[in-house]
């Protein structure tokens, strides 16, 4: 008697109809079995099994501490430099400073400085429509009635606002 | 928690099982459990085996797959899919359970030829029923060989892997199966479109 593979030995493959793979899948498919009691011991087991590795390494929380060690590094770096260097060698620390302005007109409030409350007084005043209280404010006063124009004026206070606030003393010139 | 969506394949998660740390392999083995499962189940079910031993079958089959990672095992080497050494795993305890079942019942001997078809069927169009019984009228070879092309998608190459026996064996149980379905009259509705 010949054996299956005596007599079939030149298809490599053969196909079935799909309607009958489709429904002899649904056949197979059909039967379902859960078992939660199952699931839970083969679970357990797993964790007894692989109990005694090392537990998993949290990458992410290596990255932060290397971020955090060169940080550190970083700051005490910065803090042995500037205890080492000379104070007159230090870069000027960026503090504002009250801008030097060449006229003392602009010295509105007649504090000896110009400063920002000389804008703010200078807008006030105009809104206001008061008269100068001081030899600068008086001379300010005066040039407004001479340019007369809302948006001159208005120029004017930018203008000596920015010359103030500027930390380097140098603001845009009218 | 094994994640049901999990990206990572077969070989990758075997990996982890082999050399990852405990959370890791933990986490791949359950993986894996969950991924193929009804599996392994449905192949004790397609030996005959009732729900109960199903379960019991399911649970021993990755009991020995776990074996098979280190510290006990030596670790896995996947040269196919996970299934095809799945598959044999299941068959065999079923078949053991099966023939321990028999002889404890005193009942006949056990005969690997009244392998049951596939089971429990649902409604189709077409009738579930007459396919399973034109199923059961293979011989249980030449059924199996065609439920791991037809219903796992195995390759031939991977069932006489999975079988561990020839390809020339493989494609002629398959050609076989295939005629003898075709010829059965249960199956002819199932030809039409």
């Amino acid at each position: 008697m010949q054996s299956d593979h005596d007599r079939i030995d030149h298809e490599d493959d053969i196909q079935l109809p799909d309607t009958l793979v489709q429904a002899m899948k649904r056949l197979d498919k059909g039967v379902g079995v859960m078992s939660p009691d199952a699931d839970r011991r083969v679970v357990e087991a797993a964790g007894a099994h692989f109990g005694k590795r090392p537990r998993r390494v949290r990458t992410v929380g290596r990255r932060w501490a290397m971020a955090g060690s060169v940080a550190a590094s970083l700051l005490v770096g910065v803090t042995f430099w500037r205890m080492q260097t000379p104070v007159e060698n230090l870069p000027p620390a960026p503090v504002a400073r009250i801008a030097s302005v060449e006229r003392t007109a602009d010295d509105i409030d007649g504090s000896g400085a110009v400063d920002i409350l000389d804008a703010f007084a200078l807008a006030r005043m105009v809104r206001e429509g008061r008269e100068p209280a001081t030899k600068a404010m008086t001379d300010a006063s005066a040039r407004i009635a001479r340019n007369g124009r809302t948006a001159a004026l208005q120029a004017r206070i930018d203008g000596l606002a920015m010359s103030i606030v500027a930390l380097n003393g140098v603001g845009e010139k009218l | 928690m094994a994640r049901s969506s999990d990206r990572r394949n077969d070989h990758e998660l075997v990996e982890l099982c082999n050399r990852g740390s405990r959370d890791d392999a933990v986490e791949a083995f359950e993986t894996l459990y969950r991924r193929h499962r009804d599996y392994v189940t449905r192949v004790a079910l397609r030996f005959g085996a009732d729900r109960e031993a199903a379960v019991d079958v399911l649970q021993e089959t990755f009991l020995y797959l776990l074996k098979k990672f280190p510290p006990v095992g030596e670790g896995l080497v996947l040269t196919a899919q996970l299934r095809s050494l799945l598959y044999p795993v299941a068959k065999n305890l079923t078949l053991s359970s099966l023939r321990q079942r028999a002889r404890i019942d005193d009942s006949e001997e056990f005969d690997p030829d009244r392998l049951p078809a596939p089971g429990a069927a649902d409604p189709g169009e077409r009738d579930p029923a007459r396919l399973s019984s034109a199923l059961s009228r293979l011989s249980p070879e030449r059924r199996e060989v065609l439920l791991l092309r037809f219903v796992d998608d195995m390759s031939l190459q991977e069932i006489a892997d999975t079988l561990s026996i020839p390809l020339g064996t493989v494609k002629s149980r398959l050609h076989l199966a295939v005629r003898d379905l075709r010829e059965s009259p249960e199956i002819k509705d199932f030809d039409k479109p």
